[in-house]
């Protein structure tokens, strides 16, 4: 019943603070290099598997299994359509939000609105969009499989994320540059686009490039919008709703569930080093863009 | 030039942030072509009464104003533009805020705002508005090379007189400063001080500072502020030397603030 309990001293207390604090450093170091060893793994095991197919015959071909070329295509030809009405709305949204809301009922509604969508799974929204734009509810004129159904539906998925950094882009701006507008006599329409927005330019951006990612590698609210056929009559062709058209991302999916053939398993693997190259390509783009922003506000 | 009479006229003038008063029963004159210095501790309500003067305290919701200020002799809280308020009196504020522009666009802003640059000529009256703005500024010589680079990569206190140019090129005519130098080098500083003096020719000045140096060195007329309150307004010569209140005479001599 000796065991009285030592007070420690400050030094000794410090001590046991430094050892913890040296722990917690291992375990940070641990799980970030797991995350690190994730996509490095796969990234080095997609090059590695498919690099050898890959071929100047593989970009410029149209057939299934053999070539991307309509997929090429249809890719940016999607991303661009599908950029330009999210964009546009992302944008107006996230204005709304940063420069006239007032905190309240009408902002928690659309901020609970954006997150569901968010969250909503992309095959969903898939569904959404074929009813909405493929079939239009069975009712009148209607669209076929085509890259506007599927443009538009990827717009509808990632306006939360578009909305989201650009909301973000408009916070960076400082104060300070909006009151030295007004100041010198401008109107609240004139600060927002002759000061704000241009001084957010990287931040758009960063935020397009980021979404821009996602449009890239989304297959499942394609499958039934766009559809997964490349398209039929030529390849390098621009009619928006009766020609349907395969993405690459969405082209890996279908190289496999039609016919896994070895052909098109040597395919399946080139087309998906492209599609890596392509996101990691355009995430990057986003972090040059990121720098160039916060340079921006600092004065470099 | 009709010089006794005052460019602006406050009286009684209170405000409230929410529940808060900041400023209470402010009366006294501004007069043409002088330089007034506004005093006081931190949180005494002096820049809240320069944001008065072009009511950018406006663009703050919970703000309440009762009282009247009279700038030429118009009522400004009640009865007009506020834009066209805004180009007449302009102001600097305490940390240099250029735009993330080039160095033209940011003089250029306020004339392209107010179509200051007019007619067939536009790009060449705009030109010259620039570098007339740039030059009273007296920042012109150094900056003359490049005119359509980065403001940002002047050095605080060209960033600052850039403000005052990008002021100056929407033709104002009271300059209103909250604390222009106080995030500058000595040196800036007393570029800044030398531009004052110059410009008092052509403007009416209120300058907010927290620098009791700097109120004696540039201003013709210096109020003091506490808590809200204007205890003391007179010449900058009686006020430093001759105070009539003993909380200003405590402040000037440093007692507390």
């Amino acid at each position: 019943m000796n065991s009285k309990k030592v007070p420690k001293t400050a030094h000794q207390r410090h001590q046991k603070e430094l050892k913890r604090d040296q722990h917690h450093a291992i375990i940070h170091w641990v799980v970030t290099g797991f995350v690190l060893l994730v996509l490095l793994y796969i990234i080095g095991y997609t090059f590695t598997a498919g690099f050898k197919n890959l071929s100047l015959q593989f970009f410029i071909s149209s057939d299934f299994d053999r070539g991307i070329a309509p997929q090429l295509f249809n890719t940016f030809y999607i991303l661009i359509l599908s950029m330009i009405p999210m964009l546009l709305i992302g944008i107006s949204a996230a204005v709304y939000i940063v420069e006239y809301a007032k905190q309240g009922t009408m902002l928690k509604i659309l901020r609970f609105a954006t997150e569901t969508l968010s969250s909503v799974p992309s095959i969903i929204i898939g569904l959404l969009g074929f009813l909405l734009f493929v079939t239009n509810f069975g009712e009148g004129p209607r669209w076929e499989f085509c890259r506007l159904a599927g443009a538009l539906t990827l717009a509808i998925l990632n306006l939360p994320w578009m909305m989201r950094t650009a909301e973000d882009a408009l916070r960076a701006v400082p104060n300070s540059l909006r009151e030295a507008s007004y100041a010198l006599g401008a109107t609240k329409l004139q600060t927002i686009f002759r000061a704000v927005l241009p001084a957010s330019i990287p931040g758009l951006m960063t935020g397009a490039l980021i979404v821009s990612g996602r449009v890239i590698g989304e297959t499942a609210a394609l499958i039934y919008t766009s559809g997964v056929a490349g398209s039929s009559n030529g390849w390098f062709n621009f009619n928006l709703i009766h020609v349907p058209g395969d993405t690459l991302a969405v082209h890996i999916y279908t190289l496999f569930a039609d016919n896994p053939t070895p052909a098109a398993q040597q395919g399946q693997t080139a087309t998906a080093v492209v599609l890596i190259a392509l996101v990691l390509g355009v995430n990057l783009l986003g972090r040059f863009f990121e720098r160039r922003l916060t340079k921006r506000f600092s004065g470099e | 030039m009709a010089t006794d009479t005052p460019k602006f006229t406050v009286k009684d003038l209170d405000l409230w942030y929410g529940e808060v008063q900041a400023l209470k029963k402010i009366t006294f004159d501004i007069q043409q072509n002088t330089i007034t210095a506004l005093i006081g501790p931190s949180g005494c309500g002096k820049s809240t009464f320069l944001r008065q003067l072009n009511r950018m305290n406006d663009l703050i919701e919970s703000v309440k104003v009762q009282g009247s200020v009279l700038y030429d002799g118009q009522d400004i809280l009640n009865d007009c533009d506020v834009i066209e308020l805004r180009q007449k009196v302009g102001m600097v504020f305490q940390k240099p805020n250029p735009f993330p522009m080039s160095i033209y666009d940011n003089v250029a802003y306020g004339p392209r705002l107010h179509g200051l640059a007019a007619g067939k000529k536009r790009h060449h009256a705009l030109d010259e508005i620039v570098e007339r703005s740039l030059v009273h500024a007296a920042l012109f010589d150094e900056v003359k090379d490049r005119l359509h680079k980065s403001a940002l990569g002047l050095s605080g206190g060209q960033q600052q007189r850039l403000c005052i140019a990008r002021v100056l090129a929407v033709e104002p005519d009271v300059l209103l400063m909250d604390e222009p130098t106080s995030a500058l080098d000595p040196i800036s500083t007393a570029k800044i001080e030398s531009l004052l003096d110059d410009l008092k020719k052509q403007y009416t000045i209120v300058i907010v500072t927290h620098n009791m140096q700097q109120a004696g060195r540039v201003s013709d007329a210096t109020g003091f502020f506490l808590t809200g309150e204007m205890v003391e307004f007179g010449k900058t010569d009686d006020i430093f030397f001759n105070p009539k209140d003993s909380r200003t005479e405590s402040y000037i001599s440093g007692r507390f603030g």
